[in-house]
Order: C-alpha cells, then sequence, then structure tokens
C-alpha cells in the first residue's frame, strides 16, 4: 500500500496547489469519530470487544501502534512485530515511534485527542490510567479479555490491581519494571565492605557511602537522577500516599496531595539533602535521553545508582561480559576494575516494597471496529509466553503473565546463565511480586503535573536553596491545583 | 577588495597560515562528523577518541541510507521543497508585478500588509495553524507540510526591487508593441530579472530544505518525515549508535553542499539582497 | 479611462489573490486566533472551553512560565549575536584579500551556510555531548549543568550562522570602493584603525540588517534546542518557541497562545528598536 501512496504524492501536490489558488479548501474529518466507552465503567457495563469483525475483514486490517521504545527494547519490539506479521495474513502491525521519552508520547496523544486522529494501539508509560480511563477513546482490555473468555488469575495479580479502576482493567497489556540499586562491587571491597550485600535500606545507603568516601575509592559515591517516579517508589514501599482518597484509589474524588504533613515524603527529600550536604551525592537532572548516572558508575566517578531494573542490561553492557567474580575476598580486586552487582530497592525502612511500574498497552476505541479486532488479535500475541519471555531477556520488561516467569528461556536467564542481568531482573521480578496488591501505586488524573509538580519541588532543594519542607509545600500547592482542575473538568 | 600594493612573501605566507588556521577551526565540526561517522563506536571509545577514524565502516552511508529510510525522506523534502520554491516564485512574481506596474486603490496599505506578514513567523501562529492542519486532515501530507509557505512576502520585496529597476523605456516599448501584461512580464520583465528570480530561488530553496519546526509540527507517522525530521528522529532512535546519525546528517547536508558550491553567486546574491548598498 | 483603473484593478486583484489567500489563512486568522484560544481555557480533554478574559493574558505574560522562556531566549540572543558578529566579521577580513586561492577559503568560510538546524544540532551533539562528545567534559558549557547548558546550545548556533554572517561582511567589504581604501593607506592609517574607523562604518548598514536578522533567529531558536537538550537540563535551555511547540495540547492551548502573542510583541518592540538605535548609527557613505 506504501508504494501505491508514493507515486501519487506529485499529483496530490499538484491538485493542492490548484485548490488552494481557486481557494476551494477540501474539509475531511479525521478518523472515524466512534464514541467509545463512558468515563463509568464497572464489569456489567464494558463495552463490547469487536473480535468477530476481524473475520469478516476482506482485506488486511492495518494497526499502528505508537510506542516511544528505542534501543534494545526497540529492537526486539520490532523482532516480535515482524514474527506476528509474519505469522498470519489478516493484520499489518505498523510501529510509529513518537520521539524517545514518555512525555512526548503523552504530549502528542493528548493534542490528537480532540480530533481522534488517533492510532490502534498507544504503548504509554504507567501513570496514564485514570486519564485514558477518562478520555473516553480506549477499549477498555477487561472487554476482550472477557469476550475471549480469559482466565484473569493468569496475569500478575498487582499489575491487574494497579491497572484496574471500578473492577474494570483498562491497558490490554503491559511490560513491568521496579527499581534496583546497582553498586560497584570493587569499591565496596576496597573500603572494606562485603561486595555481596549491597544496603538494604537508605541509612545502610548513608553507611556505605560514607565508608567508600573515607577511604577515597569515589569523591560522591550515590549517583542519583532525580525523576520524580522514584520519589514514588519510596512513598508507596513505605506504604505513604502522595494523594488523598486512599491514595487514589479510594472510589472517592482524589482532592488533595498528601505531602505537607507527610513524614515519610519529608524525611526522604530530608535525608536527600542531607546527603548533598555531606558531599556524598553525585546529582544528575532528568532530562529524556540523557544517562549521566549511569555513565558515573560505568566510569567509577560514583559506586552506587538507585534506578530501573530496565536499565540492568545497559549496565550489562559496561561489563562487555560474563564476569565470575564471587572468588574475590574482601579487599581484593577483579582484573578490570568493572564489577558492578544489583540488591533489591533500598527503602526507607527494612520492610518497603516498591510500586507498580513500567508501560502499557491500551487499545483505542476510535478505529473501526476490524482494526480493533486486529489490535486486540496482536495484544493477545504480546500476552503470549513466547512474547512475555522475549521482552523480558532481550527488552528487560518483566512479564505480567506468570506462565511467563516458567519458560526455560526465561528461567536460565534468571539465573544468570545469559548474563548477570538475568540474576538481577530475578531480583526485580521477585520485588514485584511482594508489592502489595492491595497497594500497588497511586492513581492520579493529572499525573503528568503531578509528576512535574514533584520533580520541580526536588530540583528545587537538590539543584536550588529551598528546604525539603518548603519544596514540599510547594508542591501540595500545584498539586491540589492540578486535581481541582482535573476535578473541576476544567 | 583588499589592498592594492603586492604582499612580501613573508606576509603572503602569514596571510596563508592564518587563513589555514581559520578554516581548520571552521571545519573541524565537519571533520570530526566524518570521523566519527565511519569509525565504529565501540572501536572509536576504546581507542580514546582520536582525531582520526578507527576502525573504518565504509558502507555506513548505505547503512544510514537504509536504516533511516533516507529514500523517502529525502523525496519527501525534495517534493515539498519544488512545491515550495515553485509556489513562492509563482505567488511572488505576480504579486510583485502587481505593486510596480498595477494602479489600484489601496496599493500602500496592501503593501505594508504584505510586510506585515514578515513579523508573523510560524513559530508565533504554530498553534492556530497546527489546529487547521488537524481539522484540515493535512497532518501527514504534502498540503500540511507546504500550505503556509505558498507565498512570502520576502519573495514580494525582493522581486518589486528587481522589476523597479526594469527601465521606463522598456515598458513603453511592450505597449507600442501591443502587448499587455502578459507578454511584458513573458517576454521583459522576468527574462530581464532572471538573476533576482534565481537568487530568489536559490534562497526559497535553501529555507524550504532546512525547515524544522514546522514539518516536526504536523508530521506524526515517519514516511511523512522531511529529512531533517528524519535526522531527529534517528538521532533519538539509534543513540546507542552515534555513527549512523551522524552519516545521515552529512548525507542531508550535502544538496545544500552542492547549491553552495554549484549556484554561489545566485546564493550570494540572495542573501546579500537588501544587506549591501550599491 | 475609468474602464482601464477598473480593469487593472481587476488584474491586481487577481495577481494578488493567490498570496493574499495565504496570507490571511496562515498569518491574519491565526493572530485573531491566537487572541481567541489566549480568551479561553480548555480541559485536558478538549471537551469544555471557558471564557476566562484577559486575566489570562496578565497572568501568564508575568507568570514565571513565560518570564523564563523570554529571560533564556534573551540570554540566547546575547550569546550567539555578539560572538557571531565579531567571528563573521573576522573570517571576512582575513579573507578579503588578493591571494592566489582565495576563493577556496571563500567557499570554505560560507560553508556552514549549507548546515541546517537539524544538521548542526545532530553534529555538536556529538561534539558536545557529555557522555560521548569530543569536548564534553568541557564545564564551560557543559550540557549536564543547567547553569551551561544553554552556552553549548549557543555555541552551535555561532558555528552554524558564521557562513552567512561570512558571507554579508565580504560582500559588504567588497563593495567598498578601492580608492577608500588606498586612500586611508596613504593618511597613514594602520589596519587596525582603518577598521575600526573607516571599514566598519562604511559597512554598517549590512551589520545593522545582520544584526537584525541574527535577533530575529535567536528569537526563534527552537530545533537546536529541540534535538541537543530537549529543553533540559532542569528546563534550563526551554526557549519561549520551545515552551510554545510544547503547549499545544487542549489544557495548554491557551497559555501557549498568550505566550505566542508575548513573542510576536517582544520580537516587534526588539525589531523596532534596532532599527531606530542603529539607523541613528549608520554612516551612508561620506
Amino acid at each position: 500500500m506504501q508504494r501505491h501512496v508514493r507515486t501519487s504524492r506529485v499529483t496530490v501536490a499538484v491538485l493542492v496547489l490548484t485548490a488552494l489558488l481557486t481557494a476551494v479548501a477540501a474539509t475531511c474529518g479525521g478518523g472515524g469519530a466512534k464514541q467509545g466507552a463512558g468515563t463509568q465503567s464497572s464489569s456489567q457495563n464494558l463495552p463490547p470487544c469487536p473480535i468477530d469483525a476481524l473475520a469478516n475483514a476482506t482485506a488486511p486490517v492495518d494497526v499502528t501502534v505508537w510506542h516511544t521504545q528505542t534501543a534494545r527494547p526497540l529492537d526486539v519490539l520490532t523482532q516480535l512485530v515482524n514474527e506476528y506479521n509474519a505469522s498470519q495474513s489478516k493484520v499489518r502491525v505498523h510501529l510509529e515511534s513518537q520521539g524517545s521519552s514518555y512525555q512526548e508520547i503523552q504530549r502528542k496523544f493528548n493534542e490528537a485527542l480532540p480530533s481522534k486522529q488517533l492510532p490502534a494501539i498507544v504503548d504509554v508509560d504507567d501513570t496514564f490510567t485514570k486519564s485514558m480511563a477518562d478520555s473516553g477513546v480506549v477499549l477498555p482490555g477487561a472487554s476482550c479479555f472477557a469476550a475471549d473468555g480469559t482466565d484473569m488469575n493468569q496475569f500478575q495479580q498487582t499489575v491487574r490491581s494497579y491497572y484496574t479502576i471500578d473492577g474494570t482493567l483498562w491497558p490490554s497489556s503491559a511490560g513491568v519494571g521496579t527499581v534496583l540499586i546497582y553498586y560497584n562491587r570493587d569499591h565496596f571491597r576496597r573500603a572494606g565492605l562485603d561486595p555481596n550485600k549491597p544496603p538494604a535500606t537508605l541509612d545502610e545507603v548513608r553507611q556505605d557511602a560514607e565508608k567508600i568516601k573515607a577511604a577515597g575509592i569515589a569523591d560522591k559515591p550515590l549517583a542519583h537522577e532525580f525523576a520524580s517516579w522514584k520519589t514514588e517508589f519510596w512513598l508507596t514501599g513505605a506504604h505513604s500516599s502522595v494523594v488523598d482518597n486512599d491514595n487514589g484509589r479510594g472510589g472517592g474524588t482524589t482532592a488533595h496531595a498528601t505531602m505537607v504533613g507527610n513524614q515519610q515524603a519529608l524525611d526522604l527529600f530530608t535525608w536527600f539533602d542531607q546527603m548533598k550536604d555531606a558531599g556524598l551525592l553525585n546529582a544528575v537532572t532528568a532530562t529524556p535521553g540523557q544517562i549521566d548516572q549511569y555513565l558515573a558508575l560505568a566510569s567509577g566517578t560514583s559506586s552506587m545508582l538507585i534506578d530501573t531494573s530496565s536499565a540492568a542490561t545497559s549496565i550489562e553492557a559496561f561489563l562487555g561480559g560474563n564476569l565470575n567474580t564471587s572468588s574475590l575476598g574482601v579487599g581484593e580486586v577483579s582484573p578490570n576494575g568493572l564489577d558492578f552487582g544489583a540488591g533489591a530497592f533500598p527503602g526507607l525502612t527494612p520492610d518497603s516494597r516498591t510500586q507498580m511500574g513500567g508501560d502499557a498497552w491500551y487499545i483505542m476505541n476510535t478505529t473501526p471496529p476490524a482494526v480493533q479486532a486486529g489490535a486486540w488479535d496482536f495484544m493477545r500475541f504480546m500476552n503470549s509466553v513466547h512474547a512475555q519471555a522475549l521482552n523480558l531477556v532481550g527488552g528487560s520488561y518483566l512479564p505480567w503473565l506468570k506462565a511467563a516467569a516458567n519458560d526455560p528461556s526465561v528461567v536460565s536467564y534468571f539465573a544468570g546463565q545469559g548474563g548477570i542481568a538475568g540474576t538481577w531482573l530475578k531480583i526485580s521480578n521477585d520485588e514485584v511480586s511482594a508489592i502489595d496488591p492491595a497497594f500497588p501505586g497511586p492513581l492520579i488524573g493529572p499525573y503528568d503535573i503531578f509528576r512535574q509538580d514533584m520533580q520541580t519541588a526536588m530540583e528545587s532543594f537538590v539543584f536550588g536553596n529551598a528546604s525539603p519542607a518548603d519544596a514540599l509545600a510547594q508542591a501540595q500547592r500545584d498539586i491540589d491545583k492540578a486535581l481541582a482542575d482535573y476535578n473541576a473538568n476544567l | 577588495m583588499g589592498t592594492d600594493a603586492p604582499l612580501a612573501p613573508w606576509k603572503r605566507s602569514a596571510w596563508y597560515v592564518l587563513l589555514s588556521a581559520l578554516s581548520v577551526v571552521v571545519l573541524f565540526p565537519i571533520y570530526m562528523t566524518l570521523v566519527r561517522a565511519l569509525s565504529t563506536p565501540a572501536s572509536y571509545f576504546r581507542a580514546g577518541q582520536p582525531l582520526h577514524p578507527v576502525d573504518i565502516q565504509w558502507n555506513i552511508f548505505a547503512t544510514a541510507f537504509s536504516r533511516g529510510d533516507l529514500s523517502a525522506k529525502l523525496t519527501t523534502s525534495a517534493v515539498v521543497t519544488a512545491v515550495i520554491v515553485g509556489a513562492q516564485l509563482a505567488t511572488s512574481i505576480l504579486a510583485a508585478y502587481a505593486f510596480t506596474f498595477l494602479e489600484f486603490p489601496f496599493r500602500r496599505t496592501l503593501f505594508a500588509l504584505f510586510m506585515a506578514t514578515l513579523m508573523l513567523p510560524i513559530e508565533v501562529t504554530l498553534i492556530p495553524n497546527v489546529e487547521t492542519m488537524r481539522s484540515l486532515g493535512w497532518f501527514n501530507s504534502y498540503a500540511g507540510l507546504t500550505a503556509p509557505f505558498l507565498a512570502t512576502a520576502f519573495g514580494t520585496f525582493l522581486l518589486r526591487q528587481g522589476f523597479l529597476g526594469i527601465p521606463r523605456d522598456l515598458r513603453d516599448a511592450s505597449t507600442l508593441d501591443g502587448f499587455g501584461h502578459v507578454g511584458f512580464l513573458r517576454r521583459v520583465a522576468i527574462p530581464v530579472t532572471r538573476p533576482v528570480i534565481a537568487s530568489f530561488a536559490v534562497i526559497s530553496f535553501l529555507t524550504a530544505w532546512n525547515q524544522y519546526t514546522w514539518p516536526r509540527a504536523v508530521t506524526t507517522q515517519s514516511n511523512w518525515e522531511t529529512v531533517q525530521i528524519g535526522l531527529h528522529s534517528l538521532a533519538a532512535a539509534t543513540v546507542d549508535k552515534g555513527n549512523i546519525a551522524l552519516a545521515a546528517a552529512l548525507i542531508a547536508a550535502l544538496p545544500v553542499l552542492a547549491l553552495l558550491i554549484f549556484l554561489q553567486r545566485h546564493l550570494i546574491r540572495g542573501l546579500t539582497a537588501g544587506a549591501v548598498k550599491g | 479611462m475609468n474602464t482601464r483603473r477598473v480593469r487593472e484593478s481587476l488584474w491586481a486583484a487577481a495577481l494578488l489573490l493567490p498570496s493574499l489567500a495565504v496570507f490571511v489563512a496562515f498569518f491574519f486568522y491565526p493572530l485573531y486566533r491566537l487572541v481567541v484560544l489566549g480568551l479561553h481555557q480548555q480541559n485536558r480533554f478538549g471537551t469544555t472551553n471557558r471564557y476566562v478574559g484577559l486575566s489570562q493574558f496578565r497572568d501568564v505574560l508575568t507568570g514565571d512560565e513565560f518570564r523564563s522562556g523570554l529571560w533564556i531566549t534573551v540570554q540566547f540572543v546575547l550569546l550567539t549575536v555578539p560572538l557571531g558578529l565579531v567571528l563573521g566579521i573576522l573570517l571576512a577580513v582575513a579573507a578579503n584579500r588578493r591571494l592566489r586561492g582565495i576563493k577556496i577559503f571563500h567557499t570554505i568560510f560560507a560553508s556552514t551556510v549549507a548546515s541546517s538546524v537539524a544538521v548542526t544540532s545532530v553534529i555538536f551533539l556529538m561534539l558536545i555531548n557529555p557522555q560521548i562528545g569530543y569536548f564534553g567534559d568541557v564545564p564551560f558549557f557543559s550540557l549536564s549543568n543547567p547553569h551551561t547548558a544553554l552556552r553549548g546550545v549557543a555555541l552551535s548556533s555561532v558555528w552554524e550562522n558564521l557562513g552567512l554572517t561570512f558571507i554579508i561582511v565580504l560582500a559588504a567589504l567588497q563593495a567598498i570602493p578601492d580608492e577608500i581604501n588606498e586612500a586611508a593607506v596613504l593618511d597613514g592609517y594602520g589596519p587596525l584603525r582603518k577598521l575600526w574607523k573607516i571599514t566598519l562604518p562604511l559597512i554598517s548598514p549590512s551589520l545593522m540588517f545582520l544584526t537584525v536578522v541574527l535577533v530575529i533567529f535567536g528569537f526563534q531558536a527552537f530545533g537546536q534546542i529541540d534535538i541537543i537538550t530537549g529543553g533540559g537540563p532542569a528546563g534550563a535551555t526551554q526557549t519561549v518557541v520551545y515552551k510554545i511547540f510544547n503547549s499545544q495540547q487542549p489544557i495548554a492551548q491557551g497559555r501557549g497562545a498568550v505566550m505566542a502573542v508575548g513573542l510576536f510583541g517582544v520580537t516587534f518592540l526588539v525589531s523596532l528598536a534596532q532599527l531606530a538605535l542603529l539607523e541613528r548609527r549608520v554612516h551612508y557613505g561620506n
């Protein structure tokens, strides 16, 4: 179809010129304006999933996917799409990159929303749930799972409860990521610390950092990129809400942030402020695409990094191979100085957990039924053991399909037979399983503004002169306003 | 030009040295681009980022072509540029003719209105214009990529300057010969001002080919990206393989570089119009 | 006689209509639309459109978002224009002499005019990127530091504008009659004094033109920020146009429109001020 379009482009251009010169503007509508699900959904009121429409389609159905994957995860996704397209002839999936950051795809989605010029599937980050549910353009995953008669217990409980509002599961597929602490085991050895025992709480992070700095090994042992989603992990992990209405999931109206008077939030911000003052913190600003914090770790400038589990394969790449350093004792150094390990997310308290994170796939209801059916068929493929396993091994996305964790390729990967990153992702997978399903993470309508406000607040005391308390107060004010506007449908 | 006195040999050499040094500074970014494009990234870093290529991959340009879908994007850029240049020439010549040779009410006001548009770049009018494109369904289309640029007051201004320079006698002779406006335009006005027209065409080409903000705003499908936007996407997508994007950048710059080398006179005249007296 | 006027007016209408149609549709109508958008506020999904009046103009134009964007834009202009002018003059003066093969140097110095914003940005991203850049660890224009990142972006624009500046200044220098240069030498002017007291004043119309053009380019800066820094770090390189471009969502359109009107106003005033200020100091020959 693309070839056909190409040859008529010049003709189109000439026609357009003529049309303009004679002041006739052709007005065409955007994509089909199908009114979709309302904002209230319960499992009884699910919109129907048009899975039969595909059987009646006479020509191959084009399914466009908007995404922001790059590097290895993009390679894996491309491979999966090619496999899917080659395996059947009714659906043609096209990937359309919308940039390299979740902010950009959210922006593009919001811009396209009023005119409904949307693709078949959108792959966005985990914060978009409530906004997607209220937008009216999403075909809930629940509808199609129900139409297929799927047993939902084959998917991770925590992931399901994170993405469920009023009993409706909105995404049709999900990839999961959490947070790990990556650390330089050589630095630990040289500082007299046990290289097999990464810090398990923030207090321990501080103690280890002090020892490393005192031993003159690294000037600023903790590298940290100040992206607000990490703050949420600490707070959720300590069972601390960031907004009222039971962290947004209480069923009522979410009207206020819970920053002021939130002791854990204050403790967290104060901890970072004190690390900065003690000269132990290598602070990096969060700009989409920048990787300074990984470089600080790889170059030995810093010793520890708390960051996303999907960085596992990148950090492994710095090692350039599979190293077995378990035989080295305290005080000894590995041959090329590059010996990294990873540990579970060090929380505010010893029993802290993590939060749900990752990406979610939404089917749009603004396309013709056959396209929606085709989109669902592709989502079935992405939920298969094969696709989920490949996304893990190649793309570092943890599977939400439980069976994928038992797939032989995944089992051996988790055991480290494909590289040390596999063992790190096993830690991450265990973290996901340990998340309290009743407290998986916040549900916020204007989540994007919430994160911007949190980010500004952190930057004000890390890169500026504000105090942690003032930063929290400012965040409270800004988030309250955003929530008020959202609730008033402004 | 410079002074007439013949230079002492050492002075000549000194100037050559200085000019060469300045050339090295000016060309350094391009040179490093070539070095990095040709080198294999991992080898280049292991070698400590030297000033010469390492582990050369001669097929990098072919790789960039296919990985960045450059033939499609170059085509898109070419069509968009051709449409814009053609349209701007047509609309500017016609408008300039009217302002120069015709008498009509509100001529001065209309000319002022034309010139006023120069104060409204696409960056200012972006939001409403994108909105218009959306409602017309002109995203991801040639219409959307070219519509706001089919006419330009800069062209009207330049060509009016050129037409004003046509001697009165030629105009009178044309009328005596029985030619109306069309005839005069075709037989006298355009041929006589060919240098100005050529210069404007070159500037128009340069601006249209190099455009970034507008194409960035009206394309969401990669097969509708111009080569400039393609560079942005490619740089973002291949952030771990920097040589591909750099090779693509060199390819994207080639058409205008060719323009510079072969049509330098016209380019310079176009750029200096209005800047240099005499 | 009357029919002739009518006929000419009809001709004029036909000849002007194409341009006028484009201008009305894509220049004047949008200006009106910006004002309308600026008076309203939509919700996140674009399903409601509330009239908020001029208070939005006041809030946005005096608010942090526009003011910081404007300040960053002004800094960018201050970083790129003076340096760009000086370097362009330097190159043009150096290359304005009769030497064998001087044309090659002319082409080299003019070559950056072939580099678009996208090409230049990709090149400089590679040159000064903190991770992989050849000059990535130079603190003065480090892209990782909010206080210096704008300098890095400015550097790319200074290089990009070199060709244009060189071409225009060289053409102006070449337009100076030989007699003036010879007279200056005969009168005992040294090269620097000649440059300062004779050459620069003589080419001041071109320098004025160039200043206006470079300032306008600076105010319109977008592509280089989009590619090199993405507006970061910590929003330190978000120029006004960058903010406008990222305000196209329904919920942000009202504010974005006000910023666009603000940008229009500022560019207009700055251009007027430049023309007035520099007009006085321009020397139109002896």
